[in-house]
């Protein structure tokens, strides 16, 4: 028997989250095994609409995501903390053009992150070449942001969002190659309950990631 | 026949599967391809330990919130709607029990409310089946009069659609009640919920909690539900979890009408 008090609950993240509602009216169709892909076409139908609480809700969600990203391809936080404002804005701006419908809206903020990273980037380019122009010693810019590194990073978003138990289950089993015997013996929980975890949590992660290659590719 | 999705993902963490599976790898594409892909996702997860996910400073949202405020107000329908929304507010520092708050649950509770969770927990752990924000469930035996049937849906189970049991609204005195028989639902560690969803996709009531093993039961709901659009009977499966949103985890549905 599952208690609340048989894993520990994570304190890194405390969203409140919002409520599912999405698939709702196609009923029939789609098993909802988690909250989350129906929790982002809800806010992506919202946020569509204009409703300003779900660019707020979007960046709870996701804004350690788009900065995590932007760190990475920037490699400094004063400008990944300008990138991070601008695809927020540039989401909210260009809202109209989210088709809730098609990938999920991690996906499409990762592709206005990677479109932003690009553009800040030329624009350092630019000012190398501006200052190479004159003599200067410049270091060459920073690789963009590349595919890899993108799926890096959603994974880890992805896996950090799984809800609990599953997280700390598949960090155990995944990461930390923990057997699921002792996984089961640590946390108290039944065997079978641990390795359906582990399966539908890399199956949860499989479908984040393929959302947002059909957004961000 | 391909193998279920889980299947695949257990062969891809290396467990046993039969050897049926394994026959059928041999020769189907699409199911290799996805073990492919459920193989890369896990090498991704092992890599992903050494990335560290950064929280933007809060000047960041504040710039976000100046920058956008301006052009929220004119799209902004949410706030015409008779009903609060029941989404979150922006407060962080909000208790998530009362998330969910709507017009509904406030009267029910009558100005005494309480974590409805607890409620839930404690009323589990007690194994006795009682209101719930004095949601009334009626067992099984207890036949119901004849009464003027407003509206019905026929609930279908959301995989393989079939017919999963039925929901009836019928007129009662002092309001309306949503009567549920269904066929058995398994509510494996956790409680069957069930929840009226608007058409409008946004916005969700619970309206309480089916009984363990209960087949039948009566929730007593708000003249007006139906007008407002809460049309969408739905049966979830939750967690003992403290999160008193819907899990996601859907067993039954079907529309009123």
């Amino acid at each position: 028997m599952e208690s609340p008090s048989s894993f520990v609950r994570p304190t890194s993240e405390v969203l409140p989250a919002p409520l599912p509602v999405g698939r709702a009216a196609t009923y029939g169709g789609h098993v909802i095994e988690d909250g989350e892909g129906f929790v982002n076409e809800t806010l992506a139908v919202r946020l569509r609409s204009g409703d300003p609480e779900a660019l707020s809700e979007a960046y709870r969600h996701h804004s350690r995501l788009v900065y995590s990203l932007a760190l990475r391809g920037l490699g400094v936080p004063h400008d990944a903390e300008d990138a991070t404002q601008q695809v927020f804005v540039s989401a909210w701006r260009g809202r109209h053009g989210l088709d809730p419908n098609r990938g999920s809206l991690a996906g499409w903020l990762v592709g206005i992150t990677r479109n932003v990273v690009a553009d800040m980037h030329a624009q350092r380019a630019r000012t190398t070449r501006n200052l190479l122009a004159v003599g200067s010693r410049v270091e060459p810019p920073d690789p963009p942001l590349d595919a890899a590194v993108v799926a890096q990073v959603v994974v880890a978003h992805a896996l950090d969002r799984l809800g609990e138990p599953r997280r700390t289950i598949v960090r155990l089993a995944i990461m930390e190659e923990h057997t699921h015997e002792e996984i089961s013996a640590s946390l108290g929980l039944a065997l079978g309950t641990v390795k359906s975890h582990v399966r539908r949590g890399l199956l949860q992660l499989r479908r984040t990631m393929e959302e947002v290659r059909n957004d961000a590719s | 026949m391909h193998p279920d999705d889980e299947v695949l993902a257990a062969l891809a963490l290396g467990e046993e599967v039969p050897g049926d599976v394994t026959a059928h790898l041999a020769h189907c594409q699409s199911c290799r391809a996805v073990l492919a892909d459920l193989r890369r996702i896990l090498d991704q997860v092992r890599a992903a330990e050494s990335v560290e996910l950064h929280e933007p400073p809060v000047s960041v949202w504040a710039a976000i919130s100046a920058a956008t405020s301006a052009s929220a107000a004119p799209d902004d329908e949410q706030s015409a709607a008779p009903v609060r929304p029941v989404h979150p507010v922006a407060t962080a520092t909000e208790p998530s029990v009362d998330l969910r708050v709507d017009e509904l649950a406030e009267r029910r509770t009558e100005g005494k409310r309480r974590p409805r969770a607890r409620w839930l927990i404690a009323a589990t752990a007690a194994g006795v089946a009682l209101g719930v924000l004095g949601v009334q469930i009626v067992g099984a035996l207890r036949a119901p009069a004849p009464t003027p049937v407003v509206a019905s849906a026929q609930l279908d189970t959301l995989t393989n659609p079939r017919r999963g049991g039925d929901a009836t609204l019928v007129e009662q005195p002092g309001g309306l009640s949503l009567k549920l028989s269904v066929e058995p639902l398994d509510a494996k560690n956790g409680y069957l919920e069930v929840w009226l969803i608007n058409t409008d996709l946004t916005r969700m009531i619970s309206v309480g909690v089916l009984p363990g093993n209960g087949t039948a039961a009566s929730f007593v709901v708000a003249p007006g539900m139906l007008a407002q659009g809460y049309t969408i009977v739905d049966i979830s499966r939750e967690q003992f979890d403290d999160r008193p949103q819907h899990s996601g985890d859907s067993l039954l549905r079907g529309t009123l009408g």
